[in-house]
């Protein structure tokens, strides 16, 4: 076992069932981040710098910033949270999710790659060049298609904050 | 020495080059702030004033640390950490002087560079905003949601204006970006070259004012605008725990002047001051000099731009980031793409 | 920016303006809206501040020195003999405003005047530093110092006495 891999792995599970379980939003956004945090140490653990340094720039700089800017300006109270959900719809809830997650992992686990110890990673793994190499030959169309994804969003936030409905003309 | 021996040597000085840089900072404030306005400043303690910063830091820690009745006393006490850390950890790819021998004198030499800063440079707003909100206190929260919404819409045009030197220069890596700027010139001046002149000038420009939103400095101090905030998100702090908010800002300062420094004013080197090729201690401790220099340069204009412009209202500083430095960057890009296809063809 | 256009009106342009005017009201208006060219001129004015003399004084090290015809404490003038120029006539006490000289007079000793004042006495809280008595002494006796600090710690130490007044 990877001391590193393991502590991060923990480290990020945990944080991850405590964002999910807490009452308070703004203590779920503090969960989260930490999370990301030991995301991006798994990433770096595993020579992908670029992808580890992205992931807080973006994640937690960016999203996770906008998250709480939104919880804060909501700033909910204890009375407007709503009630909880019962025990047994809970349960259930968790079930259904670790099963959905064994599903996922499953295929995962039954390759005989994992078990195998990782192999080193090549000169120069994860750095921008190679990242940005990788993006703009190999992977350039996925890379389009997700910009048009992206423009597709910021096209359905700018109609719904629309003051006034599409169609009408003043 | 032992790479760790130079590694915990190093963390050491940058630390107390960090820290210490406070104390100077504020006695600079005050110094500057008072013969701007035509008066003495504080000149009473030790010789010039010098020991009012210790009579300050007295003060702070003799006062009683009081957490508001209803606040949140867990994220109350840690958000002036979450300040005072990130910009620590983002002065760890910033090389602060030549070499010694062989020991790069930068903390960590990372293949992501600069990427690096940015991206711990972006935690600091957490700090801010949980602090505002743990203060339960509507001014504080106010004063958070307005620094956490400048922070993201400022990180875009600085993030912009980093890559622009990093394009310049062709690397992502601070002391290969400084090497560049020794063998081509400032990227401030387009590293050497007529046409990327007007962008580099642009770019430097646009980073230094990003770097004054991105560290709350007037004239973007809307998260603490006493006028209409009492005091923004850190109403509620009081002794030290304000100490660290104080320090963690003036800390964010060095480190992103430090950056500003790298990417568009040479680093460490001065033509005629430093050699590059001169590993010894003289050389390295002059490297340091003109370093410390240029950051205090930059510091010096932080601060006499703080007391001469008024500042904005939100929505102007909302338009002027967004519809304003983001154009502006993002052409600065572009053109910087396409001026560096033409040189290269 | 659309407020700041409004209380910040651009220049405009002449009707009929040649192409250098229409050029420079072009440049002026950009200027403005720029805001960098104003900027610059702001942080030079600062810069002015910072280099000029201030106007503050480094109180106790350094004494202001009071102006030509400053009207500080009072004080009595004494002949080249030693006696006081005063001959109680009472002008000053008449001439004063806030009413605070109070003189008590006694037939002279010597043969040039006929009265002395025994007496002489300012309340300094009460007095407005006018110079009426200055003004109003026949025998350029009273007279204003530059001096404008004198402590006390009594209300009684305030109202001065003619040994006080003579060796102001």
């Amino acid at each position: 076992m990877d001391p590193v891999a393991t502590i991060t792995a923990a480290v990020g599970t945990a944080a991850a069932l405590m964002m999910v379980t807490r009452r308070n939003p703004v203590y779920s956004a503090v969960w989260l981040l930490i999370t990301f945090l030991s995301v991006a140490v798994a990433f770096l653990h595993l020579s992908a710098t670029f992808l580890a340094a992205i992931h807080v720039l973006v994640y937690t700089g960016a999203i996770l910033v906008l998250f709480v800017f939104v919880i804060m300006l909501l700033n909910l109270q204890e009375d407007e949270l709503g009630d909880e959900h019962p025990l047994p719809v809970r349960a259930l809830t968790a079930i259904g999710a670790t099963a959905l997650f064994g599903l996922l992992v499953a295929p995962i686990l039954a390759t005989p790659e994992f078990a195998a110890p990782l192999p080193p990673a090549p000169e120069g793994f994860g750095s921008v060049e190679s990242v940005g190499m990788m993006l703009f030959t190999k992977f350039a169309l996925p890379f389009e298609l997700v910009s048009v994804l992206i423009i597709v969003a910021m096209f359905g936030s700018l109609i719904l904050a629309r003051k006034r409905p599409l169609g009408s003309d003043t | 020495m032992t790479p760790w021996l130079w590694l915990a040597a190093k963390i050491g000085f940058a630390f107390a080059y960090l820290v210490g840089a406070v104390p100077v900072l504020i006695m600079m404030e005050r110094r500057i702030s008072a013969f701007i306005q035509g008066r003495q400043g504080p000149n009473r303690v030790g010789p010039m004033g010098s020991l009012q910063p210790l009579a300050d830091i007295i003060k702070f820690l003799t006062k009683e640390f009081v957490v508001p009745l209803r606040a949140d006393r867990w994220l109350f006490v840690l958000s002036p950490l979450l300040v005072f850390v990130p910009p620590m950890l983002g002065f760890a790819v910033v090389p602060f002087g030549n070499q010694y021998g062989d020991e790069l004198l930068q903390i960590a030499n990372l293949d992501i560079g600069v990427l690096f800063s940015m991206s711990v440079l972006s935690l600091g707003v957490y700090g801010i905003t949980l602090g505002g909100w743990a203060s339960n206190n509507k001014y504080s929260l106010l004063g958070s949601l307005r620094a956490s919404a400048q922070l993201i819409s400022y990180e875009l045009s600085l993030g912009l204006t980093i890559l622009l030197a990093v394009m310049i220069a062709g690397t992502v890596d601070p002391v290969r970006i400084v090497q560049w700027q020794i063998e081509h010139g400032w990227n401030l001046f387009g590293g050497g070259s007529l046409w990327r002149l007007p962008l580099g000038l642009m770019g430097g420009l646009l980073m230094f004012i990003c770097a004054l939103a991105e560290n709350n400095r007037l004239p973007f101090d809307l998260a603490e605008c006493e006028a209409e905030l009492v005091g923004g998100y850190h109403t509620e702090y009081s002794s030290m725990s304000f100490a660290m908010f104080f320090m963690g800002e003036y800390i964010a300062m060095v480190v992103m002047s430090g950056l500003i420094t790298t990417l568009y004013l040479g680093g460490w080197h001065f033509p005629g001051i430093t050699d590059p090729t001169d590993h010894s201690w003289v050389g390295a401790l002059l490297s340091i000099g003109v370093f410390t220099a240029k950051v205090y340069v930059l510091l010096f204009t932080y601060v006499w731009v703080r007391w001469t412009l008024p500042r904005f209202k939100y929505n102007q500083l909302m338009d002027l980031g967004w519809k304003v430095f983001l154009p502006i960057a993002l052409f600065n890009l572009a053109a910087m793409a396409i001026v560096g296809v033409i040189l290269e063809g | 920016m659309e407020s700041m256009e409004s209380t910040y009106r651009s220049p405009e342009t002449p009707r009929g303006a040649g192409v250098g005017l229409r050029l420079r009201s072009w440049l002026a208006r950009l200027s403005i809206r720029v805001y960098l060219p104003s900027i610059a001129a702001g942080l030079a004015k600062t810069m002015e501040w910072m280099v000029r003399p201030k106007a503050t004084l480094e109180y106790p090290e350094v004494q202001r020195v009071s102006r030509k015809g400053y009207r500080g404490e009072h004080r009595l003038k004494k002949d080249d003999q030693g006696r006081p120029n005063c001959v109680a006539c009472f002008m000053c006490a008449t001439a004063c405003p806030a009413e605070c000289i109070e003189i008590v007079a006694m037939p002279a000793p010597w043969p040039d005047r006929d009265k002395v004042p025994v007496s002489f006495r300012i309340d300094m809280l009460k007095c407005i530093y006018c110079g009426m008595c200055e003004e109003a002494c026949p025998c350029d006796a009273i007279e204003l110092t530059p001096t404008y600090t004198r402590v006390a710690t009594s209300r009684d130490e305030k109202v001065y006495d003619l040994v006080k007044l003579l060796s102001n």
